[in-house]
């Protein structure tokens, strides 16, 4: 293990009690496998250095952020929190109907379970459990009619690392925006997981815009009961480094997956996105799409892995990465992964890189659009195929609405 | 003495596109009011000459003029082109995905607006604006709420082009093949929109393989183009005997 890990480690703040029983997981995880390296498959395209000087600042351990942000109005009719030291003074009679806040036993007891395991053992998720002492977990009742909106925010020359917990009961539908913003020299650890239970829906959305000095590692981990359905939908904007790694896994198969990402990755930045999903059942169904567009030196990464075991028959998986190649010095990776093992499955992959098409740019430089305003047209149709998507009247918030301005 | 120069003049144009040249010496002169038919093979260069008046970047001027009003505009721009009038209406319309019709026709409207001296349109006076025009081509307002072509049937590309030349208000559209996907009654309804946008100040430019067009939108001139060129010119009676005779009696069409 390298010092610096160990250090770290060493460091984090002392856990008792129920924080020992939801952080042990991460921490033995880093004791045993450590940082990843090079010859490690997921990290391949990172600079591990980011990574490292990640665990170099210290940890927000005041939950507060040092920075305030313009933010728009609620959405009519949902409930926002503001993920800072004031999430302790909420107490379930405070919450809408429908919604209440999961005990520690209830917290301890899914964090422990088989189920919830399954998407544990890997560095990103690691690093937030073992680090972070409080969970903001919920519960969502079929009686549930308030879409939720969360606010991440950082903190400068600090690591800010916030975890969610969501239990999606039997026939319960939830709309959750996240928002998560970094306006200065920071870093950001974030895990969202989100257990659906049968017949129950989740619309995900994830708004991820940092400063070019900001570093985000995130993980949604998601399992997914029978006839439940999610649908994710995330953008990626700013940031020196970001990770976004959606991981679902369909536990008994028969639900359904919507995943649509886009990234916008301009002057160096390097954003990527690791998905998977895995069914562990039959008659699944995924479908993906992940767009980027790459300015300026910048580097954009996508890596989808798609696990269909010989248990997953009759799964139907559809997943596409498009990409627009802006700049001669950016850089585009994009990697589909399908592992197949079922015989009686229906699944597509593609990818596509490429720049703006010459016969739309003159179509609408025909018509009397200057060559920028015919290209930022073109992109901004492009984006929209993703932002339409992202729920709880995300157009509210500045990021997204200069892409649907007209 | 009237020195007012053509509309649009063409003169010895030569041009080439990855080095195999298309067009050989195209000599044209369109005035204020006329209506133009251009008709020839497939192959012979037409719609060539339609992108290369556009503007289109991927052909090479290797001589010969173009002239708006007695102004060369071979240096500029597609748009700066569309700005000062010229309009083309494409063959085979380009489908841009995710972005609204109405949203691009604002911007196109506004871009020949601001050109022209006229007051930019908000979305609301737009609104109003392009309802009255989509009458012209009998579409309901649910066709502006689509994306850009996508998805729209030949018919409707087409509609959308000659709404846009409406919007336009250009000094000379070229339409490239614009009755071609169309049944008879688009032909009719999109015929009948070029009649009620054609003027005594704009000019139009029919590129069209068939009489039908010509039936319904009279020309004052038909060339016909072969081999990068226009090789014969006369009125409406060449397109009618074209019709029997076909291109390979070309010849003998007086």
């Amino acid at each position: 293990m390298s010092k610096l890990l160990s250090n770290w480690l060493e460091n984090l703040p002392k856990a008792e009690g129920y924080q020992k029983k939801i952080r042990n997981s991460g921490y033995n995880y880093l004791k045993t496998i450590g940082l990843p390296n090079k010859s490690s498959e997921d990290w391949q395209s990172t600079d591990i250095r980011k990574l490292e000087e990640i665990l170099s600042l210290p940890l927000n351990l005041s939950f507060e952020s040092t920075r305030s942000f313009k933010m728009p109005s609620i959405s009519k009719g949902s409930y926002r929190v503001i993920l800072d030291s004031n999430i302790d003074k909420i107490h379930s009679d405070d919450l809408p109907e429908g919604i209440s806040l999961l005990t520690q036993d209830e917290i301890i007891n899914f964090l422990n379970s088989d189920i919830s395991n399954q998407t544990r053992n890997n560095i990103t998720s690691a690093i937030n459990e073992a680090s972070t002492n409080k969970i903001f977990a919920l519960k969502i009742s079929e009686s549930n009619s308030t879409p939720i909106e969360i606010i991440i925010k950082d903190s400068i020359e600090e690591l800010t690392t916030t975890r969610l917990l969501f239990i999606i009961e039997n026939n319960a539908k939830l709309d959750l925006l996240e928002i998560i913003k970094s306006s200065s020299k920071s870093a950001n650890s974030h895990l969202s997981e989100i257990y659906l239970s049968s017949h129950s829906s989740v619309n995900h959305g994830i708004i991820a815009v940092g400063s070019e000095e900001g570093s985000l590692f995130s993980r949604q981990s998601i399992l997914q009961e029978p006839e439940s359905s999610y649908s994710l939908s995330y953008l990626q904007e700013g940031w020196g480094i970001s990770r976004i790694e959606p991981y679902i896994v369909q536990l008994k198969g028969h639900a359904s997956t919507n995943l649509k990402g886009l990234q916008v990755a301009n002057n160096e930045a390097k954003l990527s996105t690791y998905t998977f999903v895995r069914f562990n059942g039959p008659g699944g169904n995924l479908e993906q799409l992940n767009k980027a567009i790459a300015f300026d030196s910048s580097t954009s990464i996508f890596n989808g892995i798609i696990e269909v075991p010989q248990i997953a028959q009759q799964t139907k998986a559809s997943q596409l990465s498009k990409n627009l190649l802006i700049s001669e010095k950016a850089e585009i990776y994009t990697k589909p992964e399908l592992r197949i093992i079922a015989d009686d499955v229906k699944c597509t992959h593609g990818a596509t890189v490429s720049q703006l098409e010459e016969s739309e740019l003159f179509y609408l430089q025909s018509r009397g659009l200057s060559l920028n305003e015919a290209s930022s047209l073109i992109m901004k149709g492009y984006t929209k195929e993703i932002i339409d998507f992202l729920p709880v009247n995300a157009n509210r918030w500045e990021s997204i609405s200069k892409y649907l301005k007209k | 003495m009237n020195t007012k120069p053509p509309l649009l003049e063409i003169r010895g144009l030569h041009t080439s596109i990855n080095g195999k040249k298309i067009l050989n010496g195209v000599d044209l002169k369109i005035n204020e009011g006329e209506t133009h038919a251009i008709m020839g093979r497939n192959g012979s260069g037409k719609s060539t000459l339609s992108k290369v008046i556009a503007g289109h970047p991927a052909y090479k001027l290797e001589s010969g003029d173009i002239c708006l009003n007695g102004e060369s505009i071979t240096d500029l721009e597609p748009d700066e082109r569309s700005a000062k009038g010229i309009f083309l209406g494409f063959q085979y319309p380009i489908e841009v995905p995710g972005v609204s019709n109405i949203e691009f026709l604002r911007a196109a409207t506004n871009a020949r607006r601001s050109f022209i001296g006229k007051e930019e349109l908000d979305t609301f006076e737009f609104d109003e604006f392009v309802t009255e025009q989509l009458n012209l081509i009998k579409m309901n307002t649910s066709f502006l709420e689509r994306n850009l072509n996508e998805g729209f049937s030949g018919g409707e590309k087409k509609r959308n082009e000659i709404l846009q030349m409406a919007l336009l208000n250009p000094l000379i559209s070229i339409l490239d093949e614009t009755d071609s996907g169309l049944d008879i009654d688009s032909l009719k309804v999109v015929s009948e929109a070029i009649n009620k946008i054609k003027s005594r100040t704009n000019s139009i430019i029919l590129i069209t393989h068939y009489q039908r067009l010509l039936d319904e939108v009279v020309p004052d001139f038909v060339h016909i183009m072969n081999e990068g060129k226009i090789v014969k010119s006369g009125d409406k009676q060449i397109a009618i005997e074209l019709e029997k005779s076909g291109f390979e009696n070309i010849e003998m069409i007086k």
